[in-house]
């Protein structure tokens, strides 16, 4: 009798050894299936699990990878939001848990972002624009920053918004000091928003910085243009600069 | 008249005489047939081919006569004609935009010692995908080449080489974080309005 209780242990190790990986693959399988009903791309599901089936990644692993689309798709957001820096990440070989982490902080991102007031409370969020709020916190815009424009400006659209936040956030990554890139965001959603075409000022202003123009030269060209209803060769113009300073490398074929 | 002289023109007389009896006697054929149209066909003056006379009509000289109207008009349509080709070589930096909205890019990595084996471009406008983005290596540029066409816009990408190392633009002028310890590099693409800046 005890030679039989000895045993059940040991049986039983073994069989969760044999069954292990397989629910290990299951575990994937299922997280894909979620995904894919919450409208995950499909290639990006199969991606993952063509890195498992490879071994690249644990069936666990690529359960990880995988929840935070679910759980975009829980919240409310689309998947898709996430399935591009999935890509990204499967493309480069970043390990498995980098990737996780990257992909729940681009999550956190997206839902911080959601919650703004400038972002309708629609079963479909404007997706494109969650993009870009992320984008900007990604490029190192401070979550109190993004709360502070939000605050400032209610009423400016989803798309204005988030286009506002993005030059607020490259403005600053391309040296110009916060409170200036904050001006320039605040004059741009004053006048009802800013044309596409504004965030490639960024790339002007990092140039004129580069140059040796003072921050708040470049400020002022920013306002004045704005005031005067340029665009972006006015404000160009009034750094000295040409569009050549926006160095569209990598070389068009046309050069 | 010597002689000699004399007797030579006497037997060269002879000679013509006889041959001319001995034509008379010849008896009467008629030519082959066909053999009289054969002849005018072959004395007829030839009709030159269209290259010969547009080779003889280019080297004669030809009177024109132009009135300034005439000329204003002509100077016009020339002027149509050739423009959009003047104005593409004034302004080599412009990038042309296609008839699908897409503009022209060369993608360009040196590669000295060619030491990848592969190398692509990944980027946000194939969603990070290598198939259909495969560079050639280039022996005379020693680098590897892809020359595509992508959308205006901002577009994040980096080669991968040998389909597992991500490499960033050497010559781009703007990266970004990539969220995973790296870098992207960042392409700006205008249109043809913000090109003109």
């Amino acid at each position: 009798m005890n030679r039989t209780f000895s045993l059940l242990p040991a049986l039983a190790a073994l069989l969760w050894l044999g069954c292990a990986p397989v629910l290990a693959q299951d575990s994937a399988n299922e997280a894909a299936r979620r995904a894919l009903a919450c409208g995950a791309p499909e290639d990006s599901v199969a991606r993952v699990l063509t890195a498992v089936a490879k071994g690249q990644a644990t069936p666990s692993e690529g359960e990880a990878i995988l929840a935070p689309l679910v759980r975009a798709c829980d919240a409310g957001l689309p998947p898709g939001l996430l399935a591009d820096k999935l890509d990204e990440g499967l493309a480069k070989s970043v390990r498995p848990e980098v990737l996780r982490a990257a992909l729940e902080r681009r999550l956190d991102d997206l839902l911080f972002a959601r919650a703004l007031p400038n972002i309708p409370d629609e079963a479909a969020p404007p997706a494109e624009a969650l993009a870009g709020l992320a984008e900007a916190l990604a490029a190192g815009l401070a979550r109190e920053e993004l709360r502070g424009l939000a605050q400032r400006h209610p009423q400016a659209s989803p798309e204005q918004f988030s286009q506002s936040a993005r030059l607020m956030a490259f403005l600053a990554r391309a040296g110009l000091p916060p409170e200036d890139a904050r001006t320039v965001a605040d004059a741009g959603l004053e006048r009802g928003g800013l044309a596409p075409e504004w965030l490639q000022f960024p790339r002007l202003a990092a140039s004129a910085l580069k140059r040796g123009t003072p921050p708040q030269t470049v400020r002022e060209a920013a306002l004045e243009t704005l005031r005067d209803g340029g665009g972006l060769r006015e404000a160009a113009v009034r750094l000295n600069l040409t569009i050549r300073d926006l160095g569209t490398s990598p070389r068009s074929s046309a050069k | 008249m010597p002689d000699a002289e004399l007797k030579t023109t006497a037997s060269s007389e002879i000679l013509d005489a006889a041959l001319t009896r001995a034509m008379r006697d010849l008896p009467m054929e008629e030519p082959p047939v066909g053999f009289a149209a054969g002849v005018l066909r072959g004395i007829a003056p030839k009709r030159p081919s269209f290259r010969q006379r547009a080779w003889i009509w280019a080297r004669t000289p030809h009177p024109l006569t132009v009135t300034p109207l005439r000329l204003a008009a002509a100077a016009c349509l020339l002027l149509l004609l050739v423009l959009p080709a003047l104005r593409g070589a004034l302004r080599p930096d412009t990038v042309t935009e296609t008839a699908s909205g897409l503009l022209p890019v060369t993608f360009l990595l040196p590669d000295p010692d060619g030491r990848a084996r592969t190398v692509a471009v990944i980027g946000s406008f194939n969603r990070w995908n290598p198939t259909g983005f495969e560079m050639r290596y280039s022996e005379r540029e020693r680098a590897w080449i892809l020359k595509t066409q992508l959308p205006p816009g901002s577009h994040e990408y980096v080669f991968l080489a040998d389909g597992r190392q991500a490499v960033p633009d050497p010559a781009s002028s703007m990266t970004t974080d990539d969220g995973f310890g790296n870098r992207n590099s960042v392409l700006f693409l205008a249109n043809g309005h913000e090109q003109n800046i």
